[in-house]
């Protein structure tokens, strides 16, 4: 049996110190996902991740996962120390964007564009083309999460084989995250989920926005839940926090953190999904277990969610600005046929996401790579 | 109708009781506290209230009186008639940021500010026109003989009772009353003077008196001080005593003179090219940007603001909208933005008008204890700027500020041998 | 952080407003408190029977280097002014009826009142027994043209008993100390003078409040180079004039009598 060693910058909670458990992130789950498709194939994954805090080396669900401390401006020296000591291939599993040095051949995966905030300056835009560029001349394959991202590399980057970089895009267990049936809904105001981390990136801002003008409209006809993390302390933390305390209707607001398992819940006591992203979206998980449960999504035309949303068919979609975001939500509000179809054909959309195909796929990359 | 007391200690420890229980008409009057003091400390008229409950047991008060700065937001909040800021020495966490911050609200806001220091008092003097010192004048400066004048010690609080008295029944705004402390302080200074002689400090102020009301001896009076400053070895003396000659001057309509003195005192860098500035605008026929500069220069923010009354071109506007900025005048900022069509003139790109005007439109009603419409309009902002979120989240630490005045005023309450009960009613 | 986006706003176009008379007057180019050149130095003096002392010597040294003198005789007994109208760069040349020269301080307000009657940008307060050194003399101009100081000091030197040595000992070293003498003239600041009798200072004492430069550019005091009759006429006028010693030292009046003073030699910069 041979080691893969996946290199990352977060898998156990490193932020907390929390060596027990996985970070409740996208980019954790992936990479917990990814080694159970190592280990399916008959090999030892690995995890070398980067620690805030002091080193350490611990086994999570029979994983062997080490952390190293490092310089917040020298990423590629902690990459490299990692590579260093971590054994059999390597998957360098974030921050591409970083101009890491890379082991010659290796396999990079992108979780996404994160640069692509319109105020980001010029400057910093230049030189993540050059570390993607460094990449793509390093690394052997890269795995995308979307196709903005392909779609990137090939028109700043230059590579020669077209097949360099393979999309494979996120998944979602369509058997877990499943549709919750008419009848259990009783007679209750609308509710709008916002089912995602609450960040700036994700659109917190306009979501608050959004609310305001909705409760405006709607007043006790119509709840809004926050189903996300809030990290406490932030800037953005303090401001929700305020927000809400200071809002006249806060009684139709609720800010509740779900974890894998039961976020189920809040899909299933929503009419309406909103993913307002501002920037940095790769394949949204939230999206996928929105449309798996059947809820008719507002997402924002940002980075992977345009691979998953055709507008008007599966969802609406819309760029990330306040109004708009609220008037599309505004027309599902008034017309039930209209979310229905957009669920049930968002559903269907989620089956081609399933988490077997995303394996499958993995598997077919993995198999190329290992030899 | 009723009165609502934001106070920064115990009603036992309160220094205004008797003001306030002379304003007989306005009863209840609402003491904002976590304490219950023991039943005979509390006359009858006077309810306490937690700071959760105080919006429901009284909406739209006649009078609000806010004795900490950490209180004006909350007391704007219940859109009082008239609002007084009576800022003691000595409160709680006294000059910090959040302090100073929040005083300069109250100066905005305020029908009527008090201070007990007299700096404190001088320096929103000018900024300001209904503004009373909450002391009778009984300091000297420190080379001379310390003089203490108890006997009327009670004169402020006659003029402060009378003000409010006036304000509420018939609408008279106080600055009668500034006018008249402002005679009597001259007056004191000029004692000081005969007594000592010239000095840096009583010549100062004396002439600082004379300026506010205008009265013709204010620049011997200022030089007189600078001349003792620079004997008495005070570095420095060309700006903290010179330079207000340049305001003196221009009060007077002698620009030249105003400008020469200026800039015999723009030694830095930045003061050299305000004074080229100055010079141009002199030399270009804008007599009226000259002398509002100058004015701004030295602190007199009301001065230079009058001195633009009445200039609509597009440089008068500009300044004038940045200096209320400055200043954090919000509404007149907002005001001026609007008529003057300024926040239109910015680059499309990035919007830095727009952002702008949602900014003015947050902190104005932030003022007047509009949370949750300032909020609104911070998260506006927060959409073209990133940073402006930034401006909600610092709410949280004003609270926590109203959280630690609280405390605070419930541990010296408690070391008064006051009942303390669950203030958490909200 | 709005009033940080505030910095770049430019002025647009400078529309009149309403012009006062005023207005009208300040229309006119304003001069600069100070200015990086052109600037107009002159020397004031005030002088008292200077005939066979070093008067004609300091004219003409000042003459070489600065663009004015204005000179106020204080009730001279012989022809001292007919000397100093010898010399055309005199702009003013004040006859006093009666001298001050007990009341010092009167008579250096004078002088002062009358050089700025000239319109002067840097004033030079010269006595007439010193000489400026060459350096000092070469270094007038940059000294003057720049808008950082406004007032340069010296180092004077008591010479004694000749031209050759200058007396530096416990009573005797002003050497050891700067001296101001050349100051920017700003109109409207404070000129006053202490009203003292004597050992007045040269400039105004307001002056002192503003950045100034410390050199080591030498001066020449020549009051005590003459003979030993001088100097004992210079002592009993000195003990005449204050007594007390309340303008001066005692202990220094009598040193002037000192038969071995410390002397130091001379030697001219290159």
């Amino acid at each position: 049996m041979g080691t893969v060693s996946l290199l990352t910058h977060s898998f156990l909670d490193g932020y907390n110190r929390d060596y027990g458990r996985i970070f409740g992130g996208g980019l954790e789950r992936y990479i917990a996902d990814l080694c159970e498709v190592i280990r399916e194939l008959g090999e030892q994954p690995e995890v070398h991740q980067l620690s805030y805090f002091e080193p350490f080396e611990t086994q999570w669900n029979g994983i062997s996962v080490f952390g190293y401390p490092y310089d917040f401006n020298d990423v590629p020296e902690a990459f490299a120390k990692m590579a260093e000591r971590a054994s059999g291939r390597l998957i360098y599993a974030s921050c591409i964007w970083h101009p890491i040095r890379y082991r010659e051949g290796s396999l990079g995966i992108c979780h996404g564009i994160n640069w692509d905030s319109s105020l980001y300056p010029l400057k910093v835009k230049a030189g993540v083309a050059g570390a993607i560029q460094n990449a793509l001349d390093q690394l052997s394959g890269i795995v995308s999460v979307d196709s903005h991202f392909q779609t990137y590399c090939r028109s700043a980057c230059r590579f020669e084989r077209p097949n360099q970089i393979t999309v494979i895009p996120n998944s979602v267990d369509t058997a877990a995250f499943v549709p919750k049936p008419i009848t259990d809904r009783g007679p209750r105001p609308l509710r709008v989920l916002y089912p995602r981390r609450l960040s700036i990136e994700r659109g917190i801002v306009p979501m608050m926005r959004v609310t305001d003008l909705l409760l405006d409209r709607y007043s006790e006809n119509i709840e809004i839940e926050f189903a996300g993390e809030l990290v406490r302390g932030s800037s953005i933390g303090d401001s929700f926090e305020v927000w809400l305390d200071a809002h006249p209707g806060r009684k139709s607001i609720s800010h509740r953190t779900y974890d894998f398992e039961t976020i189920r819940e809040a899909y299933g006591n929503a009419d309406i999904a909103v993913i307002p992203t501002v920037f940095s979206e790769g394949t949204s998980y939230a999206c996928l277990e929105a449309m798996s449960c059947g809820l008719p999504i507002v997402a924002t035309n940002v980075g992977g969610l345009n691979d998953l949303i055709i507008d008007g068919h599966n969802g609406l979609l819309v760029p990330p600005a306040t109004n708009a975001i609220y008037q599309a939500i505004e027309s599902l509000i008034g017309d039930e046929a209209l979310r229905e179809r957009l669920g049930n054909n968002a559903r269907r959309t989620a089956l081609a996401f399933d988490k077997q195909l995303w394996k499958a796929r993995w598997k077919r990359v993995l198999a190329d790579y290992l030899g | 109708m009723s009165c609502v007391v934001f106070p920064h200690v115990s009603w036992s420890q309160f220094p205004y009781r008797k003001i306030m229980l002379d304003l007989r008409a306005r009863q209840p009057i609402f003491y904002v506290t976590d304490t219950l003091p023991e039943w005979e400390l509390l006359p009858n008229i006077v309810k306490p209230v937690t700071a959760e409950a105080v919006a429901l047991e009284c909406r739209r008060p006649a009078l609000a009186i806010v004795t900490h700065p950490y209180w004006i937001e909350k007391a704007a909040s219940l859109h009082p008639e008239r609002l007084l800021a009576l800022i003691p020495d000595n409160t709680f966490e006294e000059y910090s940021e959040l302090w100073k911050s929040r005083l300069a609200h109250c100066v905005l806001i305020a029908d009527l500010f008090g201070s007990e220091s007299e700096s404190l008092y001088l320096e929103q003097a000018f900024k300001k026109e209904a503004v009373l010192l909450l002391r009778d004048a009984d300091h000297l400066p420190s080379e001379g003989q310390r003089e203490s004048m108890q006997g009327s010690s009670a004169e402020f609080e006659v003029l402060l009772r009378q003000a409010v008295s006036k304000l509420l029944t018939d609408n008279v705004s106080p600055v009668w009353a500034t006018a008249l402390q402002q005679h009597t302080l001259v007056q004191h200074y000029s004692e000081i003077r005969k007594a000592v002689g010239p000095h840096e400090t009583a010549s100062f102020l004396l002439a600082v008196y004379e300026y506010l009301l205008k009265l013709p001896d204010a620049a011997s009076h200022l030089l007189e001080s600078f001349l003792h400053a620079q004997q008495s070895g005070r570095e420095d003396c060309i700006r903290t005593h010179y330079r207000f000659l340049s305001a003196i001057h221009a009060q007077n309509d002698e620009l030249r003179e105003a400008i020469d003195a200026y800039g015999v005192t723009a030694l830095s860098a930045d003061d050299r090219l305000r004074y080229e500035r100055i010079c141009e605008y002199a030399e270009n026929g804008r007599a009226d940007l000259a002398a509002a500069w100058l004015l701004r220069e030295n602190d007199d923010l009301v001065g230079a603001l009058a001195r633009l009354h009445g200039a609509y071109d597009s440089e008068a506007t500009d300044l004038k909208y940045r200096w209320l900025v400055e200043s954090s005048r919000w509404e007149e900022a907002l005001a001026l933005s609007g008529a003057a069509g300024i926040s239109g003139k910015a680059e499309k790109r990035g919007h830095p008008g727009i952002r702008d005007e949602r900014l003015l439109n947050g902190y104005a009603r932030k003022l007047r204890g509009d949370r949750h419409e300032a909020i609104r309009f911070f998260l506006e902002a927060a959409e073209l700027d990133q940073d402006a979120i930034g401006l909600i989240a610092r709410i949280k630490s004003e609270d926590a500020a109203i959280a630690r005045l609280r405390r605070n005023m419930l541990e010296t309450g408690e070391s008064e041998g006051l009942t303390v009960v669950n203030g958490d009613d909200g | 952080m709005l009033t940080e986006m505030m910095g770049s706003r430019s002025a647009t176009d400078l529309k009149a407003g309403s012009e006062s008379s005023e207005a009208a007057v300040a229309r006119a180019t304003i001069r600069r408190v100070r200015r990086r050149s052109g600037n107009k130095l002159t020397a004031m003096l005030q002088v008292r029977n200077e005939r066979g002392k070093y008067l004609t010597q300091v004219l003409e040294q000042l003459s070489g280097f600065v663009d004015e003198l204005v000179i106020v005789d204080d009730a001279s007994e012989d022809d001292t002014v007919a000397l100093c109208r010898k010399f055309p760069k005199v702009a003013r040349l004040v006859e006093l009826p009666r001298p001050l020269f007990g009341e010092e301080w009167k008579l250096r307000s004078l002088l002062w009142q009358v050089a700025s009657t000239t319109e002067p940008d840097w004033l030079l307060s010269v006595d007439a027994d010193e000489l400026y050194e060459d350096r000092a003399i070469s270094a007038m101009r940059p000294l003057i043209d720049q808008d950082q100081y406004d007032w340069v000091s010296f180092r004077f030197h008591d010479f004694w008993n000749g031209l050759t040595h200058y007396r530096d000992d416990e009573h005797w070293n002003i050497h050891r100390r700067q001296t101001m003498t050349l100051v920017r003239y700003l109109p409207g600041f404070p000129c006053l003078y202490p009203q003292w009798d004597h050992h007045v200072p040269r400039l105004p004492l307001a002056y002192a409040a503003l950045p100034g430069r410390l050199t080591d550019f030498r001066v020449k005091h020549l009051g005590w180079a003459g003979d030993w009759e001088s100097k004992l006429a210079k002592y009993h006028r000195y003990k005449a004039l204050d007594p007390e010693g309340k303008w001066g030292s005692l202990a220094q009046y009598e040193s002037i009598l000192d038969l071995n003073p410390k002397l130091t030699e001379w030697t001219e910069a290159t």
